[in-house]
């Protein structure tokens, strides 16, 4: 007997012998679950019932029906089982024909673009999230702080005041926190400006007579973020508005956080009442970006730019620049470089690249005298700078002496036969080895790296005296 | 059986049980109601098959015994009775009934060919979860409203109660719409449970509420049955859970709006009700424009006219417009009893949500119309 043939003909036999209304109203609405096999004899017949009231009146009054119908088909003994068990409705496809209810809203894509929309509406810029910020111990802890505001925005930290010198990752950790409430809530009020922006605005909202505008905006921020709040400094008008707005915001429980060149207490011409207030902010500071910082942030940039950087020449590159933003000159021009000749990024190219661009970015520098760099390196080392000049090949002396060769190429282009001359009539493939060893140990020293920092500030420090 | 009760008990008690009567029953016994002596009491059941109810009402009971008796003669015949005792007895399927000067028979279905009504009456259930009859009253009636009635969504025409510690929440919806209501005044249970209850028993449970005396109810749902007992003094009304996924609404629900704005209900009712006249033509689209100076709500027919109404209203956040389906709104307006109102929405394309202000228990959501140009 076919298996699916047999609830058909069990339903066959069964409305011959009942009432119409019986069989429609208790035996039309069972279904067929699973036929069983138990033993050699024996059969297990399962159907499903819609309900309860069902499942009582059918074992009561036409099970045995049901099983002499099914043994009479199946030719051997059948025991029949009832459960409760509503048939699958007709599978209706979500989105099919009716991909405009709720549940079939692409409500990811909604949210995108409002997220889209309100980065730009809130003056953010796209790639300054958390996910493209690296981290190290110089802004860990800034990081951590940025991180807490865009979690929970005005809980934990109200104020965030985050400091550090050029370049170091202020204002991307400051957008990270714009970018990270914004893609939860799309909607948000988020405002993003730099400290300029707010004192034009103020200036034309006066001018306009629309600072009923400009306050609904900044006032009603969930989440503000200012730049370089330095710049409002000394300026009387601009810093009693934002002292109202701060309060505004902070009252309303919202976030702020706010960026300097140096933390508050040192910047000049700040009101007491606003010094007060950002001081019971949590200040954080971010440090200059360290090497291995400075690699991983050149690994990001060129991850995002979708350029294939080895991770050797990255190395090369972040020891040999110090400045972030100066690492995403020499990543472009690196890879224009490359687009243009058709070849692979290499060590050799990179260090040509640098020496190149070191030269260019030095022309307009300040120059030093040699005399200067031989001193500093010989105060630095504790040596004589005659040493220095002089023949003996001891370890130190020599690295003091290869440091010299660098400095002298680096930072003053002095060609190859003249740093010889300098250094007591050397030939110029002994300067070009000393040179090409300091810039190969740079990646993997950071004693060396340390020491070279530390005289090239020195330098540059005599020299603005 | 041989007993005899007071009409108006009787009556009131039919007129709980009837509303359970299969409308269009293909066996004749279930247009009937089954009538039980037990001592002391006389107890009426209905059944459709999706849900049953039982009432126990107060009676003097001489012989014991049942029968069944079509619900609509018998539910017309009691209401013209005096305020008087009525005495029943049977013969044989017949009833002879007597009130008074009036004397009946009515003739009846042998109660064996009742279907069984499963009751917690005698038994103790396992698994029960008391609840306070206001607060769940308030909240189906605020919830069904958004559950559907097409059949071929089946579980769409469930409401999902869910049972957690901290409370209980509803939550209905038919696709286009979407209600969740919280009810925190909760005794605690440890009972955590997600059942899906067809929206109609649910609104016969909120009708039938003011029955009994007592400030509770109970739940007794049970697994193997597939079944939700509600049980309060002297009623019980079964019915059968449904089967099936119920969508995962929390998704839906937005987080944050471009827009918000907060009106008085009465006055949107009002305006919502205006407009629907000439949207009934058009897909009863009417549109909500939302700027800083309040609301207009507009709807228009080519062959029949238009209409604009302004409506006080706070608003916040960016101008934006979105057209609705006035029945939905209607519908969902009839069950709100606060003053007033705020929607929020993102675009003409986003859902609108609905709160209260001041009472985060309740939250509607409806799907915009699209509108062309």
């Amino acid at each position: 007997m076919d298996r699916d043939a047999l609830w058909p003909g069990i339903l066959a036999d069964l409305e011959l012998n009942l009432s119409p209304g019986n069989f429609a109203t208790w035996i039309k609405p069972l279904g067929f679950l699973e036929l069983a096999r138990l033993n050699q004899q024996k059969q297990l017949l399962k159907l499903g019932c819609p309900s309860v009231f069902h499942k009582h009146q059918v074992s009561e009054r036409y099970l045995g029906q049901i099983q002499a119908a099914a043994e009479k088909l199946l030719g051997n003994k059948c025991e029949v089982v009832l459960e409760i068990h509503q048939k699958p409705a007709r599978v209706v496809k979500a989105g099919a024909g009716r991909d405009d209810d709720l549940f079939s809203l692409d409500t990811k894509k909604l949210n995108l673009e409002a997220y889209q929309q309100s980065i730009i509406k809130a003056g953010l810029f796209p790639g300054m999230t958390f996910a493209n910020f690296a981290v190290s111990t110089s802004n860990e802890v800034a990081h951590a702080a940025a991180k807490t505001a865009a979690k929970k925005p005005g809980e934990t930290y109200p104020l965030v005041f985050i400091y550090g010198g050029v370049g170091v990752g202020k204002t991307h950790l400051m957008q990270s926190v714009g970018h990270e409430t914004l893609s939860k809530s799309p909607h948000a009020a988020v405002v993003f400006c730099t400290g300029e922006d707010f004192t034009n605005e103020i200036i034309e909202a006066i001018k306009n007579k629309s600072t009923q505008i400009f306050r609904q905006k900044y006032r009603l921020a969930r989440v503000l973020l200012l730049d370089d709040v330095q710049f409002i400094a000394g300026k009387e008008g601009i810093q009693q508005e934002f002292f109202h707005t701060f309060n505004a915001i902070q009252k309303n429980g919202g976030q702020v956080v706010l960026t300097a060149d140096r933390q508050p207490s040192e910047i000049e011409g700040l009101e007491p009442r606003l010094l007060s207030r950002f001081e019971a902010g949590l200040a954080v500071d971010i440090q200059p970006a360290g090497f291995e910082l400075r690699t991983a942030i050149l690994l990001i940039k060129a991850g995002l730019k979708k350029i294939d950087l080895p991770m050797r020449v990255a190395q090369v590159i972040a020891a040999n620049v110090e400045s972030t933003r100066k690492l995403e000159g020499v990543l472009m021009k690196l890879n224009s470089e490359v687009t243009l000749r058709k070849e692979p990024i290499t060590e050799e190219l990179a260090m040509a690249l640098l020496n190149k661009f070191n030269g260019e970015a030095e022309a307009i520098k300040i120059r030093f005298s040699p005399k200067q760099v031989i001193g500093l390196v010989a105060e630095y080392y504790q040596i004589k700078p005659s040493v220095l000049l002089g023949e003996r090949r001891l370890k130190t002396i020599s690295l003091a002496r290869q440091i010299v060769m660098y400095l002298l190429r680096k930072e003053i282009q002095l060609p190859l036969e003249e740093v010889g001359r300098i250094l007591g009539g050397r030939d110029h493939s002994t300067i070009l080895h000393g040179q090409e060893k300091i810039a190969r140990l740079l990646p993997q020293s950071e004693k060396l790296r340390f020491d070279i920092t530390a005289i090239r500030k020195s330098l540059y420090v005599d020299n603005q005296k | 059986m041989k007993v005899s009760l007071l009409q108006e008990n009787f009556n009131k008690g039919l007129g709980i049980v009837c509303r359970t009567v299969a409308a269009r029953a293909q066996l004749p016994i279930l247009a009937n109601i089954l009538l039980v002596a037990e001592p002391g009491k006389l107890k009426l059941t209905s059944t459709n098959l999706e849900t049953g109810t039982s009432v126990w009402l107060a009676a003097k009971t001489e012989e014991e015994g049942k029968t069944t008796l079509p619900a609509k003669v018998l539910t017309e015949l009691i209401a013209t009775l005096p305020q008087e005792t009525v005495n029943l007895e049977t013969e044989g399927d017949r009833l002879k009934l007597g009130c008074g000067r009036f004397r009946s028979a009515v003739n009846g279905i042998n109660a064996a060919e009742y279907p069984d009504v499963p009751s917690l009456k005698g038994k103790k259930a396992k698994k029960e979860i008391s609840l306070k009859k206001e607060p769940l009253k308030a909240a189906i009636e605020q919830t069904a409203a958004a559950a559907g009635v097409d059949d071929s969504r089946p579980i769409f025409t469930g409401i999902k109660i869910e049972i957690c510690p901290t409370g209980l929440r509803l939550a209905a919806t038919d696709g286009y719409r979407l209600c969740v209501k919280t009810i925190n005044d909760f005794k605690p249970s440890k009972i955590l449970k997600t059942l899906i209850v067809p929206a109609r028993a649910l609104l016969e449970l909120a009708r039938s509420l003011d029955f009994g005396p007592g400030e509770e109810l109970i739940l007794a749902p049970t697994d193997e049955e597939k079944q939700l007992i509600f049980s309060l003094n002297g009623l019980e009304i079964v019915t059968r859970l449904l089967e099936g996924e119920f969508p995962d609404f929390d998704k839906i629900i937005p987080k944050s709006s471009s827009t918000k704005l907060e009106t008085s209900t009465d006055e949107l009712r009002q305006a919502v009700k205006a407009a629907a006249v000439f949207a009934r033509d058009s897909a009863n689209i009417v549109k909500f424009k939302i700027n800083s100076l309040g609301l207009t709500i507009s709807a228009n027919t080519p062959q029949v006219g238009e209409n604009e109404i302004d409506v006080d209203a706070k608003t916040t956040g960016d101008d934006s417009e979105i057209a609705f389906n006035s029945r939905y709104l209607l519908e969902m307006l009839s069950v709100v009893k606060s003053r007033s109102l705020s929607l929020e929405c993102s675009g003409p394309l986003a859902p609108g949500l609905f709160k209260i202000p001041g009472d985060s228990s309740w939250l509607h959501i409806i799907m915009p119309v699209r509108v062309q140009g």
